[in-house]
């Protein structure tokens, strides 16, 4: 199957709904918007008028938020059913972010209730229990007594080896920080493997892809474990996902006990997102150079060969931040921010 | 008409205790785009105050869209008449709107926070339902009892609610069944205690189906409750209505009131405004302030020559007919003009029509086109442009329709000028054109006429606003147009002879080399200007060889493109052609032999009108867009334009 014939269909119908996508100046409306209801409407016509019914009947700003992580599911799934056999299976491990996401929320629940002894029982409410790709048994987990059952409940799945090879003791006691970073990194491995069965054009694009997504995680991880619990750059290395580009555990700034700074950073490793920088605050600045590194991989694509698998991860990278506009503009609105908070989260 | 409108600037000075009443009038007349004061007369800046009220428009229109959602959200309808004069700008009026926003905040609050409960307990029974489900698989996290309880079921179930736990009641009026997770089982016990729980007998599995069915039950009473619940909000809302009415009303007013008032300034006893109007209007706007003021007030104007001078550039209004609006849209969507150069709507009304009729022209898809537009504007209320727009080219290709006698494809009737389908397709033919070649070329001439009209609207825009330099000059300018005029020449020649040696070059020659040495002239001119000191540095010949040599190259190879491209006329125009008889042929298979084939005939011609109507459509309307855009506007539309923008009370 040619490249023409595999991406003509899905590329145009992709970048039909990009061109759908929310403009800046729709944004900016709903954050002008004096209240949810009135954010509500503004969404009226768009792909997210069903929020508005739902929350006109509901009032549960919580339930809004799991209806969009469905649309947000069912748009992956949507856009597999129109791709060939051939990319059907890398795209289906694109979606195990999702299925990855939904398993931390219910082990961090185990683990609220369990270690922390927490109630959590409205959280259980909202918990996705739907198949994202393997049905998952998300009950057992969060009901489970301790961290070997939670384990064992997930025999038979792509996630047990991984858990199993946990120092259990380290996670009853500390946090699931290293579940979290262990299912990272089988998304990633996962990830880098299915792009075997792509053809080469799309396996070099996927791996620009892949190696950007793992840099701004990297990037993340690096300035929060600085931030907040100052680790050694040794620590921070072990702490990195394998397969970036721009920032490993061989990245000049993370040898000896160089003290990392993230304007310097900026400055030096990334120097053309230096006139970004417009705010003081790190965790801002890190938002900024996400957001930013995230446009230029779509601009790069964009600009590049239109047969090719890359206009699928712009549509969903695209529609991604869409729906976290969303989320966080109704929650604002939900809890009375006010109007410079708004604008500084979106 | 033929350019922006003229406007004029007015500034006046009004006494305070009639500040009112006029911006009240203004607003009414809806004709002033304000300026800041400050801005144009920065000396007296010091000597003048703005004026703050306690609300600024940003907050009376975050109050007005919070209105606006109320009446929105209850299915009610948005006011529309609003006079201006009875309307009192108090600030207690406002503040009073602010008390009741919030009190409807507060009571529609309590409801919502039922509808949250009512949605949480749907939620809740759901997971409980997951869990009963697992039962049957003996993994259960439930603990399912059944005892008496005392105290009203309201309370029992606020208590409860914390925790994921089903109370379900029974025949008796005190006896519940308990269906909790075991994980909260400590927890709950605590509760129940609070009712002196006493327990009657153990629940098991076998009685699961039956709790399933309560719960089921107990849902659709939850789901009616949601229902019921959405209706009590919306008639809550309801119950304000004539107040949100009234509200809306002043807050809309208001808005635009104090949004005019804060282009006011003030000096003790004066206030002081500014702002430009269409020239047209300087009677009425000028017989109004006096006539408030009781001639007590000092008016001042500026036209927009001195303004400009002064470095305030006028706001430029395109006066349309209404008929022609749609038009209008299509220029400003590509740039707005700038002020007093040609308003092209009129020609470019005529020009997109030609174009597009000439592409599709076919009386029947035509009338398809024009009764989808009429329904659009039936359907849109008159708002959506697009839908004008698509009568006038359905319109347009049924009159081109009748110059090339098409119907449908069909030659129901003679062709008034000539038979397109007869010169695409062969067979018969009438009129003056009779083949392919003959169609190109009159959209070659169809695209020298435009691009020669864009240039002579080019020289005129460079008149009226004295760029002499520019008009001689440039590209589209007279030395372009007679480079341009003597190519299109010896094309000509060249076409018709299949010769260039029937040229005489002698004669042709300076039509290339004048303009030629102009370019080169103007390079030369243009350095200086940029240069520091004014002067022209011989270090800069090669780069300015080099550029005239580019210029050239682009002045050729754009005029070619961009006549070449108006081919796309006959191609759009052929394709529609070759299609239809594509149909024809494929219908024509069918035969109409039987009722059966008859029946494929019909389809075939039917399908392939659809098609031809929405593909065909569709590229003749982008196609003409991009010509007007690309080879047309870019030939004399000079932007950058600020489009004239009253404050009015719609």
């Amino acid at each position: 199957m040619s490249r023409l014939s595999q991406y003509s269909f899905i590329s145009s119908n992709l970048k039909a709904k990009i061109s759908k996508i929310l403009s800046e100046d729709y944004i900016q409306k709903l954050v002008d918007a004096p209240n949810i209801n009135a954010a509500l409407l503004l969404l009226k016509d768009t792909d997210y008028e069903f929020l508005n019914p739902l929350y006109e009947q509901t009032a549960d700003i919580n339930s809004c938020e799991i209806a969009l992580f469905e649309k947000d599911i069912d748009l992956h799934k949507d856009v597999i059913k129109k791709l060939s056999k051939v990319a059907k299976n890398f795209c289906e491990t694109l979606t195990l972010k999702y299925e990855i996401d939904v398993l931390k929320q219910a082990i961090r629940l185990w683990f609220d209730r369990v270690v922390r002894g927490r109630d959590i029982s409205k959280n259980t409410l909202y918990l996705y229990r739907e198949t994202i790709v393997h049905k998952l048994p998300i009950d057992l987990i969060v009901n489970a007594e301790n961290f070997s059952s939670v384990i064992n409940c997930l025999k038979g799945h792509i996630y047990y080896k991984t858990l199993k090879d946990l120092n259990i003791e380290d996670i009853e006691l500390n946090s699931i920080y290293i579940i979290e970073f262990a299912l990272d990194k089988l998304y990633f491995t996962n990830l880098i493997e299915a792009t075997n069965t792509l053809t080469s054009k799309d396996k070099k694009v996927a791996l620009n892809y892949i190696a950007s997504v793992i840099d701004i995680e990297n990037l993340n991880r690096v300035v929060r474990l600085k931030h907040y619990y100052n680790f050694k750059n040794e620590k921070i290395k072990t702490n990195l996902l394998p397969g970036g580009n721009k920032i490993t555990e061989k990245s000049k700034f993370l040898q000896g006990e160089n003290e990392f700074n993230l304007f310097e950073f900026v400055q030096k490793e990334m120097p053309e997102y230096s006139p970004l920088i417009t705010s003081t605050s790190t965790l801002l600045v890190l938002e900024t150079i996400i957001k930013a590194l995230k446009r230029r991989f779509v601009s790069k694509v964009l600009c590049g060969d239109p047969w090719t698998i890359g206009i699928l991860f712009v549509y969903f990278i695209d529609k991604k931040e869409e729906i976290e506009k969303i989320i966080t503009i109704l929650n604002a609105k939900n809890y009375n921010l006010n109007y410079d908070r708004i604008k500084e989260l979106v | 008409m033929i350019r922006t409108s003229k406007m004029i600037l007015l500034s006046a000075v009004v006494l305070g205790k009639y500040s009112e009443l006029i911006t009240k009038q203004l607003l009414k007349l809806g004709q002033l785009d304000f300026i800041s004061v400050k801005e144009m007369s920065p000396e007296i800046s010091d000597s003048i105050k703005s004026i703050n009220t306690e609300y600024s428009p940003s907050k009376l229109s975050d109050m007005r869209r919070e209105v606006e959602g109320f009446i929105l959200s209850a299915g009610l309808k948005l006011p529309e008449h609003v006079e201006i004069e009875k309307y009192n700008f108090d600030i207690e009026k406002i503040k009073n709107i602010e008390t009741v926003i919030e009190e409807i905040e507060v009571s529609l609050e309590n409801i919502r926070l039922k509808q949250k409960n009512n949605q949480r307990d749907i939620l809740r029974l759901k997971e409980i339902q997951k869990q009963l489900e697992g039962s049957k698989e003996n993994v259960s996290f439930l603990q399912i009892r059944s005892g008496f309880l005392e105290g009203t079921y309201e309370e029992i179930l606020e208590q409860l609610r914390v925790y994921q736990c089903v109370a379900l009641k029974t025949v008796d009026a005190n006896q519940y069944i308990i269906i909790n997770l075991k994980r909260d089982s400590e927890k709950i016990d605590e509760v129940l205690s609070n009712f002196n729980w006493s327990k009657v007998s153990q629940t098991n599995n076998d009685n699961i189906t039956s709790i399933n069915v309560k719960i089921d039950k107990h849902i659709d009473v939850l789901k009616i409750n949601q229902t019921e619940l959405v209706e009590t909000l919306k008639n809550k809302i309801k119950s304000y209505e004539s107040q949100l009415d009234e509200m809306w009303k002043t807050l809309n007013l208001s808005e635009k009131f104090f949004s005019m008032q804060g282009f006011f300034n003030k000096t003790d006893k004066t206030y002081i405004f500014s702002g430009w109007i269409p020239l047209r209007s300087k009677k009425i706007i000028c017989d109004t302030i006096l006539k408030t003021c009781n001639n007590d007030c000092y008016i001042e104007w500026t036209t927009a020559d001195q303004a400009t001078k002064a470095g305030i550039i006028p706001p430029v209004e395109l006066e349309t007919p209404k008929l022609l609006k749609p038009f209008e849209k299509v220029i400003v969507n590509y740039q707005t003009p700038e002020y007093g150069t040609l308003n092209p709507t009129y020609i470019t009304a005529i020009t997109f029509l030609i174009m597009f009729g000439m592409m599709f022209g076919d009386v029947g898809h035509g009338a398809v086109i024009a009764i989808t537009g009429l329904i659009g504007l039936i359907v849109t209320k008159g708002k959506n442009s697009l839908m004008s727009l698509l009568i006038y080219c359905g319109i347009s290709a049924m009159f081109f329709g009748v110059l090339f006698g098409s119907y449908f494809g069909w030659s129901w009737f003679p062709a008034v000028w000539f038979n397109y389908h007869g010169a695409v397709a062969g067979g018969h033919t009438s009129g003056p054109i009779t083949s392919i070649m003959q169609i190109l070329a009159l959209t070659v001439w169809l695209g020298v006429g435009t691009i020669c009209l864009g240039m002579i609207f080019y020289w005129y825009n460079c008149i009226v606003k004295k760029r002499w330099f520019n008009l001689i000059t440039d590209k589209n300018g007279l030395a372009g147009a007679t480079m341009y005029i003597a190519g299109v020449y010896c094309a000509y020649i060249y076409m018709t002879t299949n010769s260039f040696s029937n040229i005489n070059w002698n004669i042709i020659a300076p039509f290339f080399a004048v303009p030629g040495v102009v370019f080169f002239v103007k390079l030369i001119i243009e350095a200086m200007h940029n240069n520091a000191d004014g002067k022209f540095h011989f270090g800069e010949i090669p780069l300015i060889i080099m550029e005239w040599f580019i210029e050239l190259l682009e002045v050729f190879s754009g005029f070619l493109a961009n006549t070449l491209s108006f081919l796309r006329v006959a191609g759009l125009g052929i394709a529609h052609v070759s299609l239809m008889t594509a149909f024809f042929y494929m219908a024509d298979m069918f035969g109409t032999s039987t009722v059966l084939n008859t029946i494929g005939y019909s389809a075939m011609i039917i399908i392939g009108n659809i098609l031809v109507i929405g593909l065909e459509g569709l590229s003749a309307g982008i196609q003409t867009l991009r010509l007007h855009y690309y080879e047309f506007f870019g030939k004399f539309l000079i932007g950058g334009g600020t489009i004239y923008n009253p404050i009015k009370i719609k």
